[in-house]
């Protein structure tokens, strides 16, 4: 490998309006792949995840660790947008900039002047991310809702869960976490196509269409074979055993996936059973998906005695995939995301030291540039006078005259 | 380079090849980067993908080339047959890499470099190639050499343990989701090489893990073990402000996700349903409630069961269809919980024109296909190209593109090259 290069997106320039979780996340990769990153905020109404747990020591706008794991690499601008000045202020900061970000509610950008018809006549270059739940356009581009439920309006929830139960998701805004990738890859996409064209571009992403890219097999089952989609626990077609088995303490689970005749065997040689693979009820892949019920008695009442983390270890290295219901602290603790260096530590003014996590891809040469969150309003100054280049008098007036309190 | 079969130069890769040996761990990669207008080959062995074999299948024929799992990953993609164990393969392998941008791969780690086909062979004949490596734990590590499968990296990654109820085993989501989060975040990497590529011309191996890609979805359960030694559980209820929720309603012909919100300004996000229970002369005490003045410490676990039992009541008199229609009207904060049958019918998808008809003349119908993520001006539709077939291309791209003979294609075929 060579040395060390120059972060891919050094140089790109973002005024970044996005706040709570699907915006900042994508803004996120940018920052930490080197564009900078220049985030505008209020001090009436914070970012929703400066002010949500959980806190490293006292709770306050400058100790969320989930915004601590939102934000790092980006500057912190202040505006209190309310006043004329500080719209004119953003105005500049979107002439400033390449690519201008926001995920609100559709309409909101329009009432600061700062909607994409107006931002291209402040910079007709500019890169226009607008991520919001259903799209800009359509009957129902503006209806308010959360992460969680667009989860169950996209479909997640009505393939999850147990067939005798009702539809279950993930306890998580997916959508949130889905729709950054798809953001990313559009930005970077587009930067690319403006050094072509010149031209700027308008990107909306609907995390609902973004949602559906990851559910198509079960659109396509409806759309070919009429079949609307059903809740199997964690049955699959192509493996059995294949579940969730508990293990030793306190709601402890290792799953196990058994794809073929020498995975069983595997199996069974560990469990220190190797009576079970000559067991006529279970030899096939068609017979052990039939008893698959017994197969996970059997298997319980070997995984119910053992450590999760030794089941893994113990099944994979026999052959067998398997993986430990891996919780928050398992996650700190695991070998393999410890070898990767995961969790990247900080150090921040107020919180100390804290992880932020690291992409789920190493790029060979390039170590992305993560530095702490900004407190709000840190890098007012920077922002006005360096970026801006304000002069002295006129940054002293806009400060007392309150604009970015 | 890019072929004229699929240029299509309003889109911001159509300057780009794409090598695309993955299996279904990675096929969304491609097809990502194949929906930005990339020339997109994908590599398959001879008789095609193993992933092939993945159900649903079109009308229920488990055949190779009707998998409606590897349809909806491999659109937008050409397909060529390859066996990379022949010298002529590795030969024509290299000489696809020298015209490539991108190279995608999901063997296991090693297994490249086995072939004679590592990074730092196909970056001596392509200094500029950016190569995607996509595992289930990564290349080196104490797990590098564990085999994956989705329910197990869904597990190791901890998106299992945040999902299902407390009396049963954690659960996966029913449709298989390592492989997208992981597809979607190797994207994403390789769009960053690749900016990084066009500033200093040099390529870069990515080393790319499903274990990660799932942690990476969690929000910050991470941070809740850190700050506050906390470990987050699965459970029925979602947990909100310290309370919990049951999230999810039966209405008559299925259900609809909502929950009670309390607290100065959420609060208000409950006068749409409130209304609209007043209007329906519903006998409830949500509609008497400010729960602006509501605080997350003055109310008891009982008293939010008994609002979301009056939500229950109440939602149970409608279809989800009624139910989103009102809503809709009222700004309330609930959706119903779509099957794909809803999907299909939603006005808001419809007015967007978010699903396609792709011709598969090969069976004589059409068929319709979530679009792509973004639509772009000057595109007919966003789905450019049908998943291929075995071996699709073969001829255009062995015979037509890299000048091999006809005769020679023959040979090869009858070696098992391709």
């Amino acid at each position: 490998m060579s040395g060390v290069k120059r972060l891919p997106l050094a140089g790109v320039k973002v005024a970044d309006f996005c706040w709570a979780i699907a915006g900042p996340t994508t803004t996120k990769y940018l920052a930490i792949y080197g564009a900078q990153v220049v985030k505008i905020e209020t001090h009436s109404r914070p970012d929703s995840t400066r002010i949500s747990p959980p806190f490293a020591g006292k709770p306050g706008r400058n100790s969320s660790l989930h915004f601590g794991i939102l934000a790092p690499s980006k500057l912190s601008v202040s505006l209190n947008l309310k006043d004329p000045r500080a719209q004119e202020i953003a105005k500049r900061l979107v002439a400033w900039a390449d690519v201008v970000t926001e995920n609100f509610s559709a309409g909101q950008m329009g009432e600061w002047g700062l909607d994409y018809e107006n931002v291209r006549k402040l910079n007709p270059k500019a890169i226009m991310l607008s991520s919001s739940q259903q799209g800009q356009t359509g009957p129902h581009a503006g209806h308010p809702g959360l992460g969680g439920m667009l989860q169950a309006l996209t479909g997640f929830n009505h393939f999850t869960g147990w067939p005798d139960r009702e539809p279950l998701g993930p306890a998580l805004p997916l959508p949130d976490m889905i729709a950054p990738w798809f953001s990313i890859i559009a930005i970077v996409a587009a930067l690319e196509q403006r050094t072509r064209t010149g031209q700027g571009q308008y990107i909306d992403l609907s995390q609902l269409e973004a949602g559906l890219q990851f559910l198509a097999p079960g659109i396509l089952d409806y759309t070919v074979n009429g079949r609307d989609g059903e809740r199997r626990g964690n049955h699959a077609d192509h493996a059995a055993p294949h579940n969730a088995y508990r293990c030793q303490g306190d709601d402890r689970w290792c799953a196990i996936s058994v794809r073929s005749d020498p995975e069983w065997q595997a199996l069974c040689e560990a469990m220190g059973r190797s009576e079970l693979a000559k067991d006529a009820r279970f030899d096939t892949m068609l017979k052990r998906m039939q008893h698959s019920t017994a197969l996970d008695a059997i298997i319980t009442e070997w995984t119910k005695q053992r450590d999760a983390r030794q089941v893994m270890e113990m099944l994979q290295a026999a052959g067998v995939p398997a993986g430990l219901v891996a919780t928050g602290r398992d996650l700190h603790e695991d070998p393999q995301l410890r070898h990767r260096k995961h969790f990247i530590t900080v150090d921040h003014a107020r919180m100390g030291q804290y992880p932020i996590d690291a992409a789920a891809f190493r790029i060979s040469g390039i170590e992305p540039d993560v530095r702490p969150a900004p407190l709000l309003g840190e890098h007012n100054e920077f922002v006005l006078r360096e970026l801006l280049k304000m002069s002295e008098g006129e940054y002293q007036e806009l400060m007392n005259a309150g604009v970015c309190s | 380079m890019s072929s004229s079969s699929t240029s299509a130069p309003f889109l911001p890769l159509s300057l780009y090849r794409v090598l695309d040996l993955s299996d279904e761990t990675g096929a969304l990669c491609g097809r990502l980067l194949g929906d930005l207008g990339a020339d997109v080959i994908k590599v398959e062995p001879p008789g095609g993908d193993l992933s092939r074999n993945r159900a649903p299948f079109y009308h229920d024929d488990a055949h190779a080339e009707k998998s409606l799992t590897w349809w909806a990953f491999n659109c937008n993609k050409r397909g060529i047959t390859l066996d990379l164990a022949t010298a002529d393969g590795k030969g024509i392998l290299k000489r696809l890499v020298a015209s490539a941008h991108f190279l995608i791969e999901t063997f296991a780690p090693g297994h490249m470099q086995k072939l004679g086909l590592g990074f730092d062979v196909l970056r001596e004949i392509n200094p500029g190639l950016v190569m995607i490596s996509i595992t289930p734990f990564g290349q080196s590590g104490p797990y590098s050499g564990y085999k994956g499968d989705d329910i197990v990296t869904m597990a190791a990654g901890g998106m299992m343990n945040l999902c299902g109820t407390e009396d049963r085993p954690p659960l996966r989501i029913g449709i298989p989701q390592s492989h997208t989060f992981v597809g979607a975040q190797a994207a994403v990497g390789a769009m960053l090489a690749h900016a990084g590529r066009l500033a200093s011309g040099e390529g870069s191996h990515l080393d790319v893990s499903a274990q990660e890609a799932v942690a990476n979805m969690l929000t910050n359960t991470q941070q809740h073990w850190f700050a506050e030694n906390q470990v987050e559980h699965r459970g029925a209820k979602h947990l909100y402000g310290g309370r919990m929720t049951r999230g999810v309603f039966p209405a008559k012909d299925g259900y609809i996700a909502s929950h009670i919100f309390w607290g100065p300004g959420p609060g208000n996000r409950m006068r749409g349903l409130a209304q609209w229970m007043q209007d329906k002369g519903f006998e409830t005490t949500i509609k008497n409630t400010d729960f602006n003045k509501v605080t997350g410490g003055s109310i008891s676990q009982e008293q939010v069961d008994a609002w979301e039992d009056e939500m229950s009541d109440f939602f149970s008199r409608f279809t989800k269809d009624e139910t989103y229609r009102e809503a809709l009207k009222r700004r309330a904060f609930l959706f119903p919980v779509s099957s794909p049958k809803d999907l299909l019918s939603n006005d808001q998808l419809k007015s967007r024109g978010f699903f396609e008809k792709v011709e598969h003349p090969e069976l004589k119908t059409s068929v319709t296909y979530p679009g792509a993520f973004l639509r772009y001006p000057g595109a007919p539709q966003s789905i450019r190209l049908r998943p291929p077939l075995i071996g699709e291309h073969n001829g255009v791209i062995y015979v037509n593109e890299l000048g091999y003979s006809r005769d020679e294609l023959v040979s090869l075929a009858e070696a098992g090259v391709v």
